[in-house]
């Protein structure tokens, strides 16, 4: 649409330029898709011929399928403990102004900020020097993975606590629940959408995440991530596209069982209040 | 404080904020930690001493400038026209390609670029049909500086949305209806009225690509060294001390570089006045 002082000349340069920029971010992925049937084992472009035989490689080489499994376990893990521990605080944070509020949520809030192959250095030397058996271990991994979701997973929730109505937590409470009661009726079944997409993002960051894992992992527990790492540095054969491509359609499922199980206008709500909040700190 | 409150917030403090402080107090014992020595200042100097350091945080600090003034140069115009959209498919479309990358690992999206840079990928075979190339794109810092623009531009382009969604159109009608030129409605009034949104996504993308290892480290092929795989190097030397030196001196950087672009987003928010 046009706007006041604006040539259709305008339009047209600001409609190309943004065409140009969505070719740039879909290019990489689209390739890595295409290249999943590419035969040449150097990845030569165009395709001259087409193949499956990489998928077939894929689904005999056993260290992504061990990967893959530890990665589920610790994500599943991820998630659940994330909201375990995200919705209690979330609802505190913003539900009372309590001594220590304000350092709370920064220090929860901090792991974003640093880097994380610093976070996963320092757990790494917090395991070997408090002597903790959190080393290698799909706990002490899952235990990063929380920290570094926390952050976004309380943004989100307590943008949805501010939105839910003191008044009928209060009722319940008058009408004889107890606090437990009156949170678990009252307002547990109005944060669906924010669980859903507080749990989608913790159950993502944790599966695909490299760089703090990289120094928690031993050679016998690796996640699928983590050998995909290790295996595109020594070679880059199509393999891994095939791998890539798994990957991206397992994500398109994962975020189609989140927008089926949230409502979909309800989630972009609490998106949009997550957004805003998190430019808030 | 109310004692329910404490039942709330122990489980985050215990599981999340207690190993987290723990650890980062961890790494700045043991960057003092030499041999069995403990208060031994060896690794600091030893770090601040060696031209080879100072390269490296060089090399670091100087990929964080290149990959936030290209990011934020595309993000800048390609928010404008985001925010500008009117076609609601156009708008689901736009929107799922540029932020649905950030859903998909940074290892595929590390891998694509190397399909499409390597010297029979996509981008060298193309330009070749019109007799260019080939250009070596990977194993420098070209391929890692044009991915690392590709994983970044989601964390741009989002913080400029929402300003440019701030400011009212009738701001605009207004300056030209006053008289302003075109020129002069957007570095009087719309850009003054951008900044804060430009300088909180330079801060999001420059602290992230100070940060960044698993671009550079794959698509530098060894050759980019940086900070973070100069710390994941150290661990498998077992120099546990020194890589606890650069660990705080990253950490350093970044919170650095957070702080201070918070007081110029604070400064341009004052100059610039608040839309809305």
């Amino acid at each position: 649409m046009r706007r006041a002082g604006e040539s259709i000349a305008d339009v047209w340069l600001r409609n190309v330029f943004l065409i140009i920029v969505l070719v740039f971010m879909a290019a990489p992925i689209v390739l890595v898709v295409a290249n999943s049937f590419n035969a040449s084992s150097f990845n030569a472009w165009p395709p001259r011929e087409w193949t499956t035989q990489w998928y077939e490689k894929l689904f005999s080489y056993a260290p992504f399928w061990h990967g893959a499994m530890h990665s589920l376990v610790i994500a599943i893990t991820t998630t659940v403990m994330t909201l375990l521990v995200g919705v209690p605080a979330a609802f505190a944070i913003a539900r009372w102004d309590f001594p220590g509020r304000t350092i709370l949520r920064s220090l929860i809030h901090a792991p974003m900020v640093v880097p994380r192959v610093v976070i996963g250095f320092a757990l790494f030397m917090f395991f070997i020097s408090a002597r903790l058996p959190l080393y290698g271990t799909w706990e002490g991994i899952a235990l990063s993975h929380v920290m570094l979701s926390l952050p976004i997973a309380v943004t989100i929730l307590s943008a949805n606590f501010i939105n839910i109505d003191p008044t009928l937590e209060e009722a319940a409470r008058d009408l004889g629940a107890n606090r437990v009661q009156a949170f678990t009726s009252a307002v547990l079944p109005q944060l669906r959408s924010g669980l859903f997409v507080a749990g989608t993002f913790a159950f993502i960051t944790s599966f695909d995440e490299v760089e703090t894992t990289l120094f928690l992992v031993s050679p016998s527990l690796n996640t699928l991530p983590i050998e995909m790492y290790h295996y595109l540095e020594f070679q880059q054969d199509p393999m891994i596209a095939a791998a890539s491509t798994v990957l991206i359609v397992c994500t398109l499922f994962v975020v189609l069982a989140a927008l089926l199980g949230g409502h979909v206008s309800e989630m972009r709500r609490s998106l949009s209040d997550g957004g805003d909040t998190a430019k808030a700190y | 404080m109310k004692q329910h409150i404490w039942w709330l917030v122990t489980p985050a403090a215990l599981l999340v904020v207690l190993p987290f402080v723990a650890s980062l107090l961890t790494i700045g014992g043991h960057s003092l930690v030499v041999g069995d020595q403990f208060g031994n200042f060896d690794n600091w100097s030893g770090f601040l001493a060696d031209v080879f350091n100072w390269q490296v945080v060089w090399a670091t600090l100087r990929l964080g400038f290149v990959v936030t003034a290209i990011t934020v140069v595309v993000a800048y115009p390609t928010a404008a026209a985001l925010a500008r959209l009117q076609n609601r498919v156009a708008i689901a479309a736009s929107y799922t390609v540029i932020f649905a990358p950030l859903l998909i690992s940074v290892i595929v999206r590390t891998y694509g670029w190397f399909l499409l840079l390597s010297d029979t990928g996509a981008v060298n075979t193309t330009i070749a049909q019109i007799g260019l190339g080939p250009y070596r794109l990977i194993y420098n810092e070209k391929g890692a500086v044009i991915a690392l623009v590709h994983v970044l531009l989601p964390f741009a382009v989002f913080p400029l949305l929402s300003t440019f969604r701030q400011i009212p159109e009738h701001y605009r009608e207004a300056a030209l209806d006053l008289g302003a030129r075109r020129h002069e409605v957007f570095f009087k009034v719309m850009f003054p009225l951008s900044l804060p949104g430009l300088l909180a996504a330079a801060e999001i993308v420059f602290a992230l690509a100070v940060s960044s290892f698993v671009t550079p480290t794959l698509l530098g092929g060894g050759r980019i060294i940086v900070l973070s795989k100069l710390i994941y190097d150290n661990i498998g030397d077992l120099q546990w001390g020194v890589a606890s030196v650069q660990a705080l001196i990253l950490l350093a950087m970044v919170t650095l570089i957070v702080t201070g672009f918070r007081q110029l987003i604070q400064l341009a928010k004052l100059r610039g006045g608040r839309a809305s």
